[in-house]
């Protein structure tokens, strides 16, 4: 391995992006783009819900919890329910998006300091909503009454999240994506100027090329890293429970293997739009649908489930949204970032052996 | 060690059901300009690809500066210089920045990479151009670069296929006069060509016709291949005249602009009778292209 020659490639590697505007815009702007576009298009805002309410109780406990709910920015009145038939009519017909119902022994519990219970019903057809709507009700109803829990039940998506949690899940996004598009042209477009074919005849050695050509885009990546880490915490004021240091770590090692892909990618096609086209099925539309950002493992038949745990992009997104929201390293995180290192490493041994230095079988 | 730069014997290549290259040899002295001349197909990009050790061929040797081509190519990047057709330089990156990476490429020190450089920029007259894009240069200019760049390593060897391929008569000139230079320094050259008045200037020529070679020699020799000569005569209808000629005799004809060349076996009397008139015929021994126009019109092999 000559230092001098790994640093040329680095070197006019950087030169290439710095001096195409495309694919610095794509490095940079986009994420910042993507960031923006998602972070406030799922608004944390929910106002004026409509709420219903079955009042079972009717006592003067459960008319101020009703008050306290009505009162609020949040919800808004939307009906009066007398039966289970009538909750879920309610929501069915879109007039109610949320049922709150209020048990005949609320006010007695409350009064024995024994735990009560009241339901939330809720639309989960749009799960952001439904999702923001919990989290309102369950601290209106702590705050109204100390005692009181929250059963919710959600109509449509019973398997929805219940973390907020866009935010890491759209840097696993944006990282997986941008590293494996902008890496996909880089061997590509070697091969498609003429310029490969002199390179290899230089005493080039393949490892020298690889890592040549991944360095410049692992320092975009980790730029990008920190564009959104920055933009998450103060624009869109997530909180980072966890370890700074867990973020980098975890965020590094799935940053390199996503750019793996995308050399993998880059080697095997022999044109960039083939490349790119690739690098935009491979990477973006599992990362997207198939790794929990967006549509829950959970509520996927067992088949697709089964993908989804092949894919570098799942076990990114569910490890952020530990270390942001829960602060911890989750059950078992080790196991995932061991996938992350072995699916790298698999990736780079196949790409050695795909890349040929010389024109043999072309 | 021996005196022969590049020894290329019963070298064979073939891409699915097409054999590029079908059993040549040949061999290189130091310090000479070889061409490898022939149409289009014939091979010649295949033998350099070979011969700059970045495609390996079925069957075959060929050693380049006593190196075996198959089991030590890197010895052999190390040593020769390969420009490609389409020499790989980096349009977006100056001519300086081009020329600092193949310098990187080959290992060259940075405490001479000046020296070198400056040297190759005032050989080559890029040196005002120094801080241009690549990309920005003229074709001529570029071809010029491509060798700056290949030469930034002083390698032993020069392996240029179609190096003139697209630049203006004035900027092929200019290159002849570097390649000139770098011979006298004592560089070998082996180059491709299909423009036949650069094959003139070689030392020695390898005609290659269908993957094989046809004939060889200096350019004197290959013209003393045409049997009898040239006879020339001006025509109004060349080509016409020219088929009738083709058809009725043995010869083998062809016209330069309004010019009719006719070689082989030939009598002044057939070229009367087969176009009916008597033009003023002019006999002389020929060019080198007449000499490939007629060894590949005769598929003779004096390989």
């Amino acid at each position: 391995m000559n230092r001098q020659r790994v640093k040329a490639i680095a070197k006019k590697e950087i030169t290439h992006v710095i001096r195409d505007p495309r694919s610095l815009g794509m490095g940079l702007a986009i994420p910042v783009l993507l960031l923006v576009l998602f972070g406030y298009g799922l608004s944390l805002n929910v106002d004026n819900v409509p709420l219903a309410v079955w009042d079972q109780s009717n006592t003067l406990t459960s008319r101020d919890l009703i008050r306290d709910f009505t009162n609020s920015e949040a919800f808004q009145p939307a009906g009066v329910c007398y039966s289970q038939r009538d909750t879920e009519d309610i929501i069915q017909s879109g007039q109610a998006t949320a049922v709150l119902v209020i048990p005949p022994d609320f006010e007695e519990k409350i009064a024995r300091h024994e735990p009560a219970i009241v339901q939330l019903l809720v639309d989960g057809s749009d799960s952001n909503t439904a999702r923001l709507s919990i989290m309102y009700a369950d601290g209106i109803t702590k705050n109204a009454v100390q005692t009181a829990a929250m059963s919710i039940i959600t109509a449509y998506n019973p398997a929805m999240d219940t973390t907020w949690s866009i935010i890491p899940g759209l840097i696993a996004i944006i990282l997986n994506v941008i590293a494996a598009m902008l890496t996909s042209l880089c061997v590509a477009r070697e091969w498609e100027n003429g310029t490969m074919e002199q390179l290899i005849s230089t005493p080039m050695r393949r490892g020298e090329f690889l890592i040549g050509k991944l360095v410049p885009y692992y320092i975009i990546g980790v730029i990008d890293l920190i564009i959104a880490v920055l933009m998450a915490l103060f624009l869109f004021g997530v909180p980072l429970n966890g370890s700074l240091l867990a973020l980098a770590g975890v965020s590094g090692m799935f940053i390199f293997t996503t750019l793996s892909v995308g050399i993998l990618i880059s080697t095997a096609a022999k044109s960039q739009l083939l490349a790119s086209q690739l690098a935009l099925v491979i990477t973006f539309l599992p990362g997207f649908i198939l790794s929990g950002f967006v549509y829950d493992i959970k509520a996927m038949p067992a088949v697709v489930q089964a993908i989804t745990k092949l894919i570098p992009a799942t076990y990114f997104v569910s490890l952020l949204r530990t270390i942001f929201l829960k602060g911890t390293w989750g059950a078992a995180p080790t196991k995932e970032l061991l996938f992350l290192t072995l699916f790298a490493v698999v990736v780079l041994a196949m790409t050695m052996k795909k890349l040929k230095l010389n024109l043999d079988g072309r | 060690m021996s005196e022969k730069s590049v020894s290329v014997r019963n070298l064979a290549m073939s891409f699915k059901d097409v054999h590029a290259v079908k059993g040549i040899s040949f061999e290189v002295g130091r310090g000479e300009v070889f061409g490898l001349v022939g149409p289009d197909g014939a091979g010649k990009t295949t033998t350099m690809r070979i011969l700059a050790a970045i495609l390996t061929q079925d069957s075959g040797e060929a050693h380049i500066l006593g190196l075996n081509s198959t089991t030590d190519k890197e010895k052999i990047h190390d040593r020769i210089a390969y420009m490609s057709q389409r020499f790989g330089l980096y349009q977006d990156l100056t001519v300086e920045e081009n020329m600092r990476f193949y310098a990187d490429l080959y290992g060259v020190k940075r405490s001479e990479l000046k020296a070198s450089m400056d040297k190759l920029l005032d050989w080559s007259s890029l040196t005002q151009f120094r801080k241009r894009p690549a990309g920005k240069l003229s074709g001529g200019m570029k071809q010029k670069l491509g060798l700056a760049c290949a030469l930034i390593h002083t390698p032993e060897l020069l392996l240029l296929d179609e190096p003139t391929n697209g630049v203006d008569p004035v900027s092929r000139k200019e290159f002849w006069n570097l390649l000139y230079k770098l011979v006298d320094e004592g560089l070998t050259i082996i180059m491709t060509t299909a423009y036949l008045d650069e094959a003139e200037r070689c030392h020695r020529l390898a005609f290659m016709d269908k993957g094989k070679i046809t004939a060889r020699g200096t350019p004197k020799e290959i013209v003393g291949l045409i049997p009898g000569g040239v006879l020339k005569f001006n025509s109004d209808n060349p080509f016409e005249e020219s088929s009738k000629i083709a058809r009725s005799t043995d010869a083998v004809s062809t016209v330069f602009g309004s010019q009719v060349h006719v070689m082989g076996n030939i009598t002044e009397e057939q070229i009367q009778k087969s176009i009916n008139r008597q033009p003023e015929l002019i006999r002389s021994s020929g060019s080198v292209e007449d000499a490939f126009v007629y060894l590949s019109e005769t598929e003779a092999d004096h390989g």
